[in-house]
């Protein structure tokens, strides 16, 4: 009749020692949400820690993506005065930056160049209907949009016909064609610059890297930035020359500069660092002095994951070493309940229990512990990103994986930090158990 | 000598039945810093079924330590002790630990109840242990509630309960595995007399219905209650009804 009774382990005693677990806990409420506590820290700190950490690189990844991963970005600059500040009085033309000749040497030289982006750029007034804004004439190449991942809201982009043909077409930007047509369907309008009229043919979104700088200053009306209007560079330079003239505030500039900038895109993407290489040599070689700057996203890139990584190292081992914490406070106050209830544990092995059992029932416990520690942990860790985001305006990205493992390693934590406690309680002679007061 | 005269007793009281309890020149040595203390110094002693008996003896003449080797909680230095044709000695811990669980029950002076459990799952803890199925274990234990007269205190905590409601309660927690023997250590030890008396009588029902009782204890008045009468001076039996009547 009795070995009927007789189940060997199953569910069901999992299941009463979990409730058994809960019940011991509960006696010492206080205690146990303490002593959870640190777990809760902890599995918070490594949630919300890797979620700023995470949506901090991200966000300056985007920035960088946007440039173009296999772009190799030059720009023109204005060279400090120092060896042609004589050069300069006399000429009275400032002239520097890239040259034509310098898109012809890359273009010939370096292997895998897909498409130079060309670009020249004007800063006056553009009039629009009755409006007026201070903003920029862009001269560039009908490849333009796709080598700078930038979307036409409407219309179209200028074509390499109109491009040939030097016609007065202009694409503007989104938020040069509200300043400008706040109220009227911009294409087919016209838009003025000094005294050439261009005719509006699309609508492009603005340059995400210019926008989210703009973001920050809340002052775009002020600064020309973002306001461009797109051209042929042909075009361009058949309506105002090649020399820039300057007055501003009294002072009179004139300036020459061929290209302000120019995008090389490299085909394969593993060939952008030597390539880049090759054009920075091109460059030092056709130019005296640095009026050049060069970007490669691409090493942007790198160098923003590699202190995203450092970044999480750092972060990462605050918030291990908090959860380290938690656990070692598990284990002291499970060393304290095993010798707290060493008569129960006297109780149950005369009453059949094996030692196996009452390891199992300190385990389950520091496990309940944790695990509780760990699910409220989760909470809270979802939560700090969400509070950092609504006031601190940062991204925060939670990766799915990072809830799993801080709870994975709080449990793990209960479970190594369990053990000694639960075998010296089961070690302890149930006789000496029995008499202890 | 013992061996020859323990089984006349048997004979003499005339049951054919094989002991639950044999104990073979049982010994318990302690070390206590240089010297060898023999707690029991060869103890030879045949328990049968339905037995109802009284261990006496003043403090310090090993009583707790023949409880400890009867219980299963310790193992004899020498000797044997077969229980229901189980040799003891030979056992592991774990072992041990499955005999207590399936053929002991104990009853405690101090109660020994465990405090964060409620009076049916106090009485539930061997059947746990013995991993019976939940559903039976409570009707068992719910059964046995209501036989001590606990039936409407099902979870009440062991400290909403009286001394004597305690006890109870560990009467049938002893009885829920439905042991081979039940050892009662200074069962009344902590209760008034009146709650004492209610507790030997709970004891004397379970002996009439057969169950084999052994009750330790220092109180010369427990002892008359009990057929025999077995006492223990210097670790050593000194007077055991058995014998005197066979004598």
């Amino acid at each position: 009749m009795k070995s009927s009774l007789v189940r060997e382990f199953s569910f069901f005693r999992l299941k009463r020692s979990v409730i058994l677990g809960i019940k011991s806990l509960w006696m010492h409420k206080l205690r146990s949400f303490l002593t959870a506590l640190g777990i809760v820290f902890g599995v918070a700190s490594v949630i919300s820690m890797l979620a700023i950490g995470e949506g901090a690189s991200y966000e300056a990844q985007e920035q960088i993506k946007e440039l173009g991963s296999q772009n190799i970005i030059l720009e023109s600059v204005k060279p400090t005065n120092t060896t042609t500040a004589g050069e300069q009085e006399r000429s009275l033309i400032l002239e520097y930056g890239l040259t034509y000749r310098d898109i012809a040497q890359i273009q010939a030289t370096v292997p895998g160049v897909e498409l130079t982006v060309p670009s020249r750029e004007i800063k006056d007034f553009l009039w629009g209907g009755s409006n007026s804004v201070d903003g920029i004439a862009l001269g560039t190449v009908p490849w333009f949009p796709t080598m700078k991942n930038r979307d036409l809201i409407r219309g179209r982009y200028f074509t390499e016909m109109e491009m040939k043909d030097r016609s007065p077409v202009c694409v503007l930007t989104e938020s040069l064609a509200r300043q400008l047509y706040p109220l009227k369907e911009p294409i087919g309008q016209t838009v003025r610059m000094k005294t050439s009229y261009f005719r509006v043919v699309g609508v492009i979104e603005d340059d995400p890297v210019v926008a989210a700088a703009e973001e920050d200053l809340q002052s775009s009306s002020e600064s020309s930035e973002g306001m461009e209007m797109m051209i042929p560079i042909t075009t361009l330079e058949d309506h105002f020359g090649e020399v820039l003239f300057k007055y501003r505030s009294g002072s009179f500039e004139a300036e020459k500069v061929e290209l302000h900038e120019v995008t090389a895109r490299i085909e394969d993407p593993n060939q952008v660092m030597p390539a880049a290489l090759a054009i920075q040599h091109i460059l030092e070689r056709n130019h005296s002095e640095v009026d050049y700057k060069m970007t490669v996203p691409l090493d942007l890139l790198r160098r923003a994951e590699r202190t995203k990584q450092i970044f999480n190292i750092v972060l990462g081992s605050i918030a291990a070493i908090s959860l380290l914490v938690g656990g070692i406070g598990i284990m002291n106050i499970m060393l304290a309940t095993v010798t707290e209830r060493t008569r129960e544990i006297g109780i149950r092995r005369a009453l059949g229990a094996k030692k196996k059992d009452i390891v199992f029932q300190f385990l389950i416990e520091t496990v309940i512990l944790s695990g509780a520690g760990g699910v409220l942990g989760v909470g809270v860790g979802l939560g700090i990103p969400l509070m950092v985001t609504y006031f601190a305006d940062m991204v925060t990205i939670i990766q799915f994986w990072a809830p799993t493992l801080a709870f994975g390693i709080s449990v793990t934590i209960g479970v190594l930090f369990g053990i000694y406690p639960a075998f010296r309680a089961a070690d302890m002679n149930p006789v000496e158990a029995l008499r202890h007061e | 000598m013992p061996e020859s005269e323990a089984k006349t007793a048997s004979g003499v009281s005339g049951k054919s039945t094989d002991p639950v309890i044999e104990l073979r020149g049982v010994e318990k040595h302690y070390q206590m810093g240089e010297f060898l203390v023999k707690a029991l110094k060869g103890i030879d002693l045949k328990i049968l079924p339905g037995d109802y008996i009284s261990i006496l003896g003043p403090s310090g003449c090993g009583k707790s330590t023949m409880l400890n080797i009867l219980g299963c909680l310790d193992q004899p230095s020498v000797g044997n002790y077969f229980l229901d044709g189980l040799d003891v000695a030979q056992l592991t811990d774990d072992d041990l630990s499955g005999v207590r669980g399936k053929k002991l029950g104990f009853i405690f002076q101090s109660y020994n109840l465990i405090q964060q459990l409620s009076v049916v799952e106090n009485i539930e803890v061997p059947l746990y242990y013995q991993g019976v199925h939940e559903d039976e274990s409570r009707e068992i234990a719910v059964e046995l509630a209501k036989k001590v007269g606990l039936g409407k205190r099902l979870d009440h905590k062991p400290t909403e309960l009286s001394g004597g409601q305690q006890q109870r309660v560990a009467i049938a927690r002893a009885l829920s595995n439905d042991p081979a023997v039940i050892l009662a250590d200074e069962a009344t030890g902590n209760l008034d007399s009146k709650s004492g008396g209610d507790i030997l009588g709970i004891f004397d029902d379970l002996n009439a219905d057969g169950k084999t009782l052994i009750m330790i204890t220092h109180d010369e008045g427990m002892a008359k209650r009990t057929p025999r009468v077995i006492r223990l001076k210097d670790g050593l039996i000194e007077f055991d009804t058995y014998t005197e009547i066979t004598k």
